[in-house]
């Protein structure tokens, strides 16, 4: 705008600067923390001072050769992947196709089944109804109870549809007028306009499936099926709720080593961490279609 | 294929009498799109609305072996042990307090956010910051509950060397109840702030620089400028934002407490959604749970229903 600016913006300017970094910093400090945690050696981590935080005393990989070593956790990384991929692959499918669906408002009951969706966003049954639901399909100790209950969340399906609007009706009808025949429109007009939508659905999904834990621990009791989260869950939280609680330690097994323990969370957020920054726009799309018109 | 949005005028009138016959007609010509909607309607038939069968467990007792059926009626019974319990209202009082709090300071933070990195005039410096406010958003509650156990940690935690270093005593923050509110608010307002400006970001993006423009050479300094043309152009998208978080105001992160919390601090950090987990899965006091549960849902549908007339109104006069 301005070129010549005052002293008293220049000083605006520098105090702005000044404060948004410190507010990322706030952000990142502790990913930090960890990390140098993480490369430490186990014993340094007690033994340092506040100034000496923020670079590993003595280095060592031998917290990352633990985790890899445990079974443990392999077997947690193979299932979050499954259910990852599995049910961002379905959870994907099953959205767009009914996006594309209920955007032909003027089709007999499609707003009514529009509204059904729209009001599961007011109203469920709450968790012990769904519990025992899903308990009563059989799905309770199976993996796919980590995938089918969670299969199309309304607000997500609600913004691809709102996508789906954005296609305009002539494209479709020319094609027709053309010869082309229903699958063909879909495969070949459909599709290729909606892939910003469908990469937003997808990312969505993954890290919503990266990141579940609370329907694989009520649904799961099987330790060979457990997700990564939750293995988490049990080593970071479980522990420091036991040390509080006066239960006694004796009896519990050996409390992991805080190096160990950083080394796990980066393991977990690694693959989110590496991508989102290159995703970014996609899940930033979403959030702006779903603010213009609900 | 024809497109359905695009019925010709001339059947429009008569879609109001539109009778069984003509819709199965209309139906079969577009049964593709039927068969897309299959899987999803099969999902919000089972998934959706099966748990909702469910309820009426809040009024039998329910026995497991007998099923939902074949369980007892036993009409209010769980809603007035319920209303009875001084452990339920502390939860409701608890979960109520946290909200409030929420909104109090999780609803101006990325607004504030959003003003000041649309002041920055680095371009790179502006993505650079908003990319890492982002990255919270990103990473699950264990993950981040877990954090900030560390964070909070007596002996190894950055903020108790902080406070040592300022002449205080370590203090077991995580261990206190007094202070389990402000640990879960600031957590949250840290994992929100980010990602919660994008949509202030948008819209700040939409001004038409010529109102800028216009103003400076009115004389109007920067400062100026900001009140008088950034902020008012937020009003719109913050009622918005304000509605829809007071009409969610029962729904406090179950997935941010459940993790954060321990028995320690039951009396301040215990929610209705944690209560009813431990009630029903726990305990497995099925009926009492789901009687807690449908309650949190019913006065959450009334907060939203009467919200959503107030958005409606809200839009009327321009917002």
């Amino acid at each position: 705008m301005s070129v010549l600016r005052t002293r008293g913006e220049r000083l605006f300017d520098a105090v702005n600067i000044t404060v948004l970094c410190l507010v990322s910093a706030v952000v990142l400090i502790p990913f930090w923390l960890l990390l140098v945690d993480s490369f430490s050696t186990p014993e340094s981590v007690y033994l340092r001072e506040f100034r000496a935080q923020f670079l590993p005393v003595a280095w060592s990989i031998t917290a990352y050769e633990t985790v890899l070593q445990k079974s443990a956790i392999g077997t947690a990384y193979a299932n979050t992947l499954f259910r990852t991929i599995v049910g961002t692959l379905l959870n994907t499918l099953v959205t767009i196709a009914a996006a594309y669906a209920i955007s032909k408002r003027r089709l007999p009951f499609i707003r009514a089944f529009t509204f059904l969706v729209v009001f599961t966003l007011f109203f469920n049954g709450g968790l012990i109804p769904r519990f025992l639901l899903v308990r009563s399909v059989g799905l309770l100790d199976s993996r796919w109870a980590l995938i089918w209950p969670v299969l199309v969340q309304a607000y997500t399906l609600l913004i691809a549809r709102n996508f789906m609007f954005s296609i305009p009706d002539s494209l479709e009808e020319s094609a027709y007028i053309d010869g082309a025949n229903e699958i063909t429109i879909l495969w070949r007009i459909i599709l290729p306009l909606s892939k910003p939508i469908i990469a937003t659905v997808a990312l969505w999904g993954a890290v919503m499936h990266w990141n579940a834990w609370f329907d694989a621990l009520i649904y799961v009791t099987d330790h060979t099926k457990i997700v990564l989260q939750l293995l988490l869950r049990r080593v970071l939280l479980e522990a420091q709720i036991m040390s509080m609680t006066d239960v006694d330690l004796e009896t519990d097994t050996a409390v992991t080593e805080e190096t160990v323990k950083a080394a796990l969370i980066f393991i977990s957020i690694g693959p989110i961490v590496i991508l989102y920054p290159f995703a970014q726009k996609y899940f930033i799309r979403g959030v702006l279609i779903g603010s213009v018109k609900g | 294929m024809k497109s359905p949005d695009a019925i010709p005028a001339s059947q429009a009138p008569a879609r109001a009498r539109i009778d069984m016959g003509a819709r199965w007609r209309l139906m079969c010509r577009y049964k593709l799109i039927y068969l897309l909607l299959l899987p999803a309607a099969a999902y919000f038939v089972l998934f959706q609305y099966g748990p909702m069968y469910g309820i009426q467990i809040a009024f039998k007792d329910f026995k497991l072996l007998k099923g939902i059926w074949a369980s007892e009626w036993v009409g209010f019974e769980h809603f007035i042990a319920m209303f009875a319990s001084p452990r339920f209202w502390q939860v409701l009082r608890n979960t109520v307090v946290i909200s409030v709090l929420k909104l109090l300071f999780g609803f101006p933070a990325p607004i504030l956010f959003a003003i000041l990195l649309n002041e920055l005039i680095n371009v790179r410096l502006k993505k650079s910051v908003q990319t890492i406010s982002y990255l919270p958003h990103f990473i699950s509650w264990v993950v981040l509950a877990g954090i900030v156990y560390e964070v909070l940690s007596p002996s190894l935690g950055i903020v108790n060397h902080l406070v040592e270093a300022a002449g205080g005593r370590p203090h077991n923050f995580m261990a206190d109840s007094d202070w389990f509110v402000a640990v879960v608010v600031i957590s949250y307002v840290w994992q929100t702030f980010g990602w919660g400006s994008i949509i202030y970001l948008a819209a700040l993006a939409g001004i038409d620089p010529q109102l800028y423009e216009a103003a400076q050479i009115d004389g109007a300094g920067r400062l100026q400028r900001t009140m008088s043309i950034t902020v008012p152009s937020l009003y719109p998208v913050m009622v918005i934002v304000f509605l829809l978080r007071v009409g969610n105001l029962l729904e406090v992160g179950f997935d941010q407490i459940f993790n954060l919390q321990n028995p320690t601090i039951y009396d301040t950090g215990d929610i209705i959604e944690t209560y009813t987990y431990r009630k029903g899965i726990i305990q497995q006091d099925w009926s009492y749970a789901a009687a807690v549960g449908l309650f949190n849902n019913t006065v959450g549908l009334i907060l939203l229903l009467v919200v959503n007339r107030f958005t409606r109104v809200a839009r009327e006069f321009g917002f």
